[in-house]
């Protein structure tokens, strides 16, 4: 491989500018703004918003770098090929290097300088908005780093009527003396009140609570137990939300609060983008390369939500549910074989095009 | 104004926008932390907008007090104080503090005062309500409100009221 080359490509994809357009965005999103610990200080109900702010923080922050470093990947990515038929088939033609020596090197280039956009990203949203080193406050208690186990139930939503009980059984393992396990539910019309109260059991656990807004019930089992249930105790009806509304969740020995595993995601993520356009942009301008890769990625995930695989493409429900985890305080699931199949399929479909054009710039540049 | 949100200028309001989304958002899948925190960052972001004030004001007085989500009335009463807090602090940010004193007189003497003594059982009773509501509104009228004067009247007929009835 051409390590000049793989280096230009790089700081072609992800040029210092721009790298710090995204830590600037991510930093705007992840500072604390004067005045808002005054406002949720209105409160002492508000102490889990003053000890969760960090997370959401970085939450946020994650959310803005991606969505800025998208574009911009996109965008740069789109002109790599652009570049070569405009003024440097040249002398990139005529080097000797094979045609796919030279996608593969532009590719890899453009794929570490979009894992540089990530880096970039972790390193301010989770240096400054959560971590395990992020300073925790006069309110605040270090709470344990849990990630998804499991998550269990009926497809559809169901509703329980006062005095009906709902039970899931799950998967061995799933809830043991270290677990959380939780239920979405929300209160429904069809009964007496307009709200109403649940009941939560897990083994020798149980919670009670009122119910008059969609919510979470939660239990933390003390020793191992095969299944939860929930029962409506109150006077109105109870909806267990689906679809698969029961999740556990388990102690994570997750790196750096799981801020390392959304790193993960949004590489894919990033990567998914970059191949595309790269791809792309070897066939057309960039800008519209770059436009039609991002939609082309937003088309997929609508077209996956519709037949509920939506897991399966990076930047998809799996970045959404790592974004969310981290806003909660805990930590994302690792990347699946499937996100790493479907980022590599797309850098596959990258270099086929990119490669594929180039039949007809090699044989011009010799000619002239 | 803030240092960021001098960074973002114009945007700031946008960026306040963009949380506010979240916030309701959050709310309606029953995350409350959440929803706070993106309502706490909103209105940092955009503190001189009294919408933003008066949101999340509402959500703790006509929400969070209601009787449906908060059966004890002293719970109903530390949310419906949380809500005026909301209030007082815009009060001292917002470019229209007038409006928002204005808003908690309106909903201290037509709202709170009009309620069952047995369902809400605010200390003192409508005539404390009533006189909460007067300093309010002197406090509005000091910062330029308008139609100040309407709602003293109205305050004004409601003692009258209380005092024919004996209470």
């Amino acid at each position: 491989m051409n390590l000049p080359l793989l280096r230009l490509s790089a700081r072609r994809a992800a040029p210092l500018p721009a790298l710090a357009a995204v830590a600037g965005v991510t930093l705007l999103a992840v500072v604390d703004q004067p005045g808002r610990a005054e406002i949720v200080e209105v409160s002492p109900t508000f102490e889990d918003v003053i000890r969760r702010g960090q997370d959401l923080a970085a939450s946020t922050g994650w959310l803005a770098g991606v969505l800025v470093a998208s574009v911009l990947v996109a965008l740069f990515a789109a002109r790599v090929p652009d570049r070569w038929f405009r003024d440097e088939g040249d002398w990139l033609g005529v080097t000797g290097t094979s045609r796919s020596s030279i996608v593969r090197t532009c590719l890899a280039g453009i794929l570490t300088g979009a894992a540089g956009f990530s880096v970039v990203i972790g390193l301010v949203a989770g240096a400054l908005g959560g971590g395990p080193d992020a300073p925790l406050g006069d309110h605040a208690t270090p709470a344990p780093l849990l990630e998804l186990a499991s998550i269990a139930g009926p497809s559809r939503s169901l509703l329980l009527m006062p005095g009906e009980r709902f039970e899931q059984e799950l998967p061995d393992g799933a809830i043991g003396p270290d677990t959380r396990v939780r239920i979405r539910v929300a209160p429904a019309l069809g009964a007496e009140g307009a709200t109403t109260s649940a009941r939560i059991e897990s083994a020798d656990q149980v919670s009670e609570q009122l119910v008059a807004r969609r919510t979470w019930l939660e239990v933390s089992p003390s020793r191992s137990a095969g299944a939860v249930s929930v029962t409506n105790i109150g006077s109105g009806a109870l909806a267990v939300m689906g679809p698969r509304p029961v999740e556990a969740w388990r102690l994570s020995s997750a790196t750096g609060g799981g801020h390392l595993r959304l790193a993960g995601h949004v590489c894919l993520h990033l990567a998914f983008l970059a191949a595309l356009a790269f791809g792309l942009g070897a066939w057309m301008g960039p800008g519209i390369a770059a436009t039609l890769a991002l939609a082309l990625w937003l088309a997929a995930r609508m077209a996956l939500t519709s037949i509920e695989m939506e897991g399966v493409l990076p930047g998809g429900a799996s970045l959404a549910a790592a974004l969310d985890a981290i806003s909660e305080g805990r930590s994302p699931r690792p990347v699946s074989p499937a996100l790493t199949a479907a980022a590599a399929g797309a850098v596959l479909t990258g270099f086929s095009l990119a490669r594929s054009s180039l039949g007809t710039w090699r044989r011009e540049s010799r000619s002239s | 104004m803030g240092p960021v949100q001098r960074l973002l200028g114009p945007i700031a309001s946008a960026a306040a926008s963009v949380e506010w989304a979240r916030y309701l958002g959050a709310l309606d899948r029953g995350a409350l932390t959440e929803a706070y925190g993106h309502a706490a960052r909103a209105l940092s972001l955009d503190s001189r907008a009294a919408a933003g004030w008066l949101t999340l004001a509402d959500h703790f007085i006509f929400i969070r007090a209601s009787p449906l989500e908060e059966p004890d009335p002293e719970a109903r009463r530390q949310w419906i104080r949380e809500g005026f807090s909301v209030l007082r602090s815009g009060e001292a940010r917002a470019t229209s503090p007038g409006e928002l004193a204005r808003y908690a007189a309106t909903i201290k003497s037509t709202f709170l005062a009009q309620l069952p003594a047995e369902g809400l059982g605010w200390p003192g009773g409508p005539r404390a309500l009533l006189a909460e509501a007067r300093v309010d509104l002197e406090r509005a009228a000091s910062w330029g409100a308008k139609d100040v004067e309407v709602s003293l009247a109205y305050i004004e007929g409601r003692e009258e009221e209380l005092a024919a009835e004996g209470r």
